[in-house]
């Protein structure tokens, strides 16, 4: 019997030392051990690192040009060539690191947050409520992202040649200046790429709100916001940042579309799709002005993407083993 | 005409996948959503070129072997190229850029033309003309030839002859207020009643009154094979501007009939030595050999075969795998990543030729629009521009750089001359833009340089964004439109605080005089005053060398202007003169001018080597 009854406890005190690991630390060591996803994750660090730390990495400033060393190839001077202007590729690459990872991170944030919120509310909250706010989703979801982005891009460029603009329009132009012309992208791109979030954490709540903790909590007397953001989100967060970290490469991808057809950052602004743009026309002469460019935004969208998959199988309870 | 400067098309193609996995009702069960956005597009680009006049390229337009008629049957004789960008009308009354002029001058005949050689005006439509003593009337007498001509399917069907009430129904039409022609100020500086009858107000005139306008313009038929213009003063060069497509034939039954619609194929009536058969928008055009032409026997040429390719390198690929004939106008000359290249390569370096092309690439300031307004600190800007270093590392196609307007070739021209035209002095540019406030470019308000979208714009304005940057330590923020767009954002009737401060525009040569260049572009009346360069001292000046027949003096006015222009208030900034780059296959023998009037019916290709070469 006292055997048996050691061996319940020992069960037992497994299981809650178990618990004490949040889903997010049991995640961590899923994720880790996924080495691609591991690898990709050190790769997003890394780039991360260079971005921040592009003023004293790279050897040249974005926009400093050389004219009589333009289309240098690969050398001394220019460890990965210089471009028509005869500004160092290598700098301007490590420059557009900043900008891509800026689109990344504030419209994967903007709609993490957004969407997090909308769908919370609306599943919790159920019923008419939850069928109004749905249906805005729905209707929000057939706007065309790329047509509503270059509609603003369009609207505001104009708007900020007009001389005698003020208040919150020149604010807005002023603050779109200082971000090389993306101000609007990241709006854009926050505001209309929330509601798939939203879907998401709505369908998560539903399933949840009528679990036992739920009930419990409720019981006794926990506020609605308190039962929401306590309890709620944090057994919803760990999909949800799977699925926001699936869409980072689609950000990325969009800031560089746009800039290649010039309605996305100002140049000189070393976006990768503006400088993928200019390498375009010499590419039968000079391919390695567009190769640099084009391999850093693949290699940084395709470690987004191993990452997200990484997170999504992590966050599996079947995949544990 | 304006410069083709196209923007290029972006081809999208927007994949959304999205992959919606649901999971069970499991707290911990991820539901993902995947969505990928996966955006190709391809851009554009901006080969312009060219300038000067002297060019000796011998004209040999005999045509000496006959195909068999059964393998010519089954195997027209083709030529194929490609155009830059789509062009914006056929119509000879709508036209203005470059693009558009290279079509109708294949299919619409004027009274006169220019020999590619010597420049000369020579007979087309019109065999002779003659001028009275006074010199201000001009009576043209046509060739009884000439068919109007109408493609429909695989049928020519002949609807009778060219006649002198066409000519005048054609610049009537262009004048017409109601058509709108870009074109219409050209006319309306020689023709007598031309500017009352285009300048009149139609919401205020009664049918009648305006009838009496139209009635009042100095263009007669005096027969069905003579017709008479009247000028408001003797004007040398107006035997060179009735080769204008403004100044051609138009069919009137079938604009009537059709409206708008009648330029597209199997609708448009045309009378030259090439017929519309194909025009899919955006796509291609399609142009064969008139047969019902006078001239019909001696065109060897049987089909041209066009796409539209928005791309400069995707035009460049297509030449070197032996898809297209020539590379150059009306499509793109070599990218300008590849000038080195295409120089030193054994085989395209025979092929290229750089010939003079009589246009001029020049930014223009919005002289109307603050800070632009002061021209101090348009001084500052042109100042600041390294023209020589433009040229020497980024264009490398011969091309000159420009202290005036007036590209030289063209009678009146200042090209190059010392007294003329701001050069670049970073010195000056910075005490310059001191002088207007601005000291080290602070307190400036955020200037805007806009371009249309082309590859090549795109890099010259960087370029000359970089310079800005270095001497003035301005940042200038660049925009780009497409080119309809950008056309409309510049008319002078758009409002200033939609314009930039500062935008790129190109100028070629419709005739060689200079009253082209600073009367038609820059008068404050004309459509063409994009630089809202509003000038009376100017505009007396152009006047006065209008009705000058002295033509040393002439040539003094238009120097005056010039330096008006561009030294005392500085308006626009030329950049360069314009070279003219081709590349073209050996076994096609072409012939070109520096005014891009390509005359494709005077072409030959060796067929058996054209067959041999793209193993047709």
């Amino acid at each position: 019997m006292a055997v048996q009854q050691l061996d319940v406890q020992q069960v037992f005190a497994e299981r809650a030392q178990r618990r004490q690991r949040s889903p997010f630390a049991e995640a961590f060591s899923q994720l880790i051990r996924n080495r691609v996803a591991a690898a990709a994750g050190v790769f997003i660090i890394l780039l991360i690192v260079m971005a921040i730390s592009a003023d004293l990495i790279a050897p040249y400033g974005f926009d400093e040009t050389h004219f009589a060393d333009n289309y240098t190839l690969p050398g001394d001077a220019y460890p990965l060539g210089a471009d028509y202007l005869g500004r160092d590729i290598l700098s301007r690459t490590i420059y557009g690191a900043r900008v891509s990872l800026s689109v990344a991170f504030i419209a994967a944030g903007v709609s993490l947050f957004v969407g997090l919120v909308y769908g919370i509310v609306a599943g919790y909250a159920g019923g008419w409520v939850d069928n109004i706010m749905m249906r805005v989703v729905d209707f929000l979801y057939g706007l065309p992202v790329l047509i509503v982005v270059i509609l603003m891009q369009v609207y505001f460029k104009a708007v900020s040649r007009r001389a005698e603009i003020t208040g919150v329009l020149k604010t807005l132009v002023d603050i779109d200046n200082s971000l090389g012309g993306l101000f609007f992208v990241f709006v854009a791109l926050g505001l209309l790429n929330w509601i798939g979030m939203a879907r998401i954490a709505r369908g998560q709540v539903l399933s949840l709100k009528e679990r036992e903790f739920v009930e419990a909590a409720r019981a006794i007397g926990v506020t609605t916001p308190r039962v929401l953001f306590r309890h709620l989100l944090p057994n919803i967060l760990g999909p949800c940042i799977v699925s926001e970290t699936l869409a980072i490469p689609g950000y990325i991808m969009t800031e560089a579309f746009l800039s290649y057809i010039g309605l996305g950052a100002n140049p000189p602004t070393p976006s990768w799709g503006i400088m993928i743009n200019e390498g375009f026309q010499g590419i039968r002469s000079y391919p390695h002005i567009i190769l640099v460019p084009a391999a850093a935004l693949t290699l940084t969208v395709l470690a987004f993407n191993f990452l997200g998959d990484g997170l999504r199988d992590a966050f599996d309870p079947r995949m544990r083993t | 005409m304006r410069t083709r400067s196209r923007w290029f098309g972006a081809l999208a193609i927007l994949t959304i996948l999205a992959v919606v996995l649901s999971g069970c009702g499991s707290a911990a069960t991820p539901q993902v959503v995947k969505e990928t956005v996966e955006v190709v597009k391809e851009v554009e680009k901006v080969v312009e070129q060219t300038v000067e006049v002297v060019k000796e390229v011998e004209v040999e337009v005999v045509v000496t072997a006959t195909p068999d008629p059964a393998a010519a049957a089954a195997e027209p004789v083709t030529l194929d190229f490609i155009f830059g960008s789509e062009p914006p009308t056929l119509d000879p009354a709508l036209t203005e850029d470059t693009t558009s002029v290279w079509v109708v001058e294949q299919m619409f005949l004027a009274l006169t033309d220019y020999d590619d050689d010597t420049l000369e005006v020579i007979p087309e439509l019109a065999t002779s003309w003659d001028v009275s003593e006074d010199g201000t009337v001009y009576t043209f007498h046509m060739r009884d030839d000439a068919k109007w001509v109408q493609l429909v399917g695989d049928e020519v069907v002949e609807l009778g002859p060219v006649t002198a009430n066409d000519v005048v129904y054609g610049i009537l039409r262009t004048l017409d207020p109601t058509t709108a022609a870009p074109y219409s100020y050209v006319p309306t500086t020689v023709l007598v009643g031309a500017e009352e009858f285009a300048f009149a107000d139609t919401t205020a005139l009664s049918a009648e009154e305006l009838q009496a306008l139209r009635d009042g313009v100095g263009a007669k038929a005096l027969d069905d094979y003579t017709v008479e213009f009247t000028l408001k003063q003797p004007a040398a060069y107006f035997p060179a501007m009735t080769s204008l497509w403004i100044f051609r034939p138009q069919p009137q039954a079938t604009i009537d009939e059709f409206g708008d619609r009648w330029i597209e194929p199997g609708l448009i009536v045309t009378n030259g030595p090439y017929l519309l058969q194909e025009w899919g928008h955006g796509s291609h055009l399609k142009l064969i050999k008139n047969p019902l032409w006078y001239d019909a026997d001696q065109v060897q040429i049987e089909v041209l075969n066009a796409p539209i390719v928005a791309e400069a390198s995707t035009g460049m690929a297509m030449y070197e795998n032996g898809e297209i004939d020539f590379a150059g106008d009306p499509g793109w000359g070599p990218p300008l990543p590849d000038m080195d290249r295409v120089k030193a390569d054994p085989v395209l370096s025979t092929e290229l030729a750089i010939l003079p092309r009589l246009c001029t690439y020049y930014f223009g300031f919005v002289n109307t629009k603050a800070p632009m307004d002061d021209e101090l600190v348009r001084k500052a800007f042109s100042y600041a521009i390294d023209r020589q270093t433009l040229i020497d590392t980024l264009l490398k196609g011969e091309q000159v750089p420009a202290n005036s307007f007036t590209c030289p070739g063209i009678f009146g021209n200042v090209g190059g001359d010392p007294e003329v035209g701001l050069l670049f002095d970073p010195e000056k540019a910075r005490q310059t833009l001191a002088d207007a406030g601005y000291p080290n470019g602070e307190g400036l308000p955020p200037i805007t340089l806009m371009i249309n979208q082309s590859e090549a714009h795109l890099q010259i304005a960087q370029a000359i964004q970089a310079m800005w940057k270095e001497v003035l330590n301005v940042e200038v923020i660049l925009e780009q439109q497409e080119w309809a767009v950008y056309l409309e954002t510049l008319k002078p009737d758009s409002p200033d605080e939609d314009k930039p401060h500062i935008f790129r525009m190109g100028w070629c040569a419709d005739y060689l005089d200079a009253n082209n260049w600073l009367a038609d572009v820059l008068h404050s009346n004309s459509t063409s005053n994009y630089v809202r360069f509003l000038n009376p001292e100017f505009d007396a000046l152009v006047e006065q060398a209008q009705v000058e027949s002295d033509p040393a003096v002439r040539a003094d006015l238009y120097r005056q202007a010039e330096i008006i222009l561009n030294n005392d208030v500085t308006a626009m900034a030329p950049i360069y003169f314009y070279t003219r780059i081709d590349l073209t296959k050996p076994y096609l023998n072409r012939i070109v001018n520096p005014l891009s009037m390509d005359h494709v019916w005077k072409w030959t290709i060796d067929w058996e080597a054209k067959k041999a070469a793209t193993g047709r």
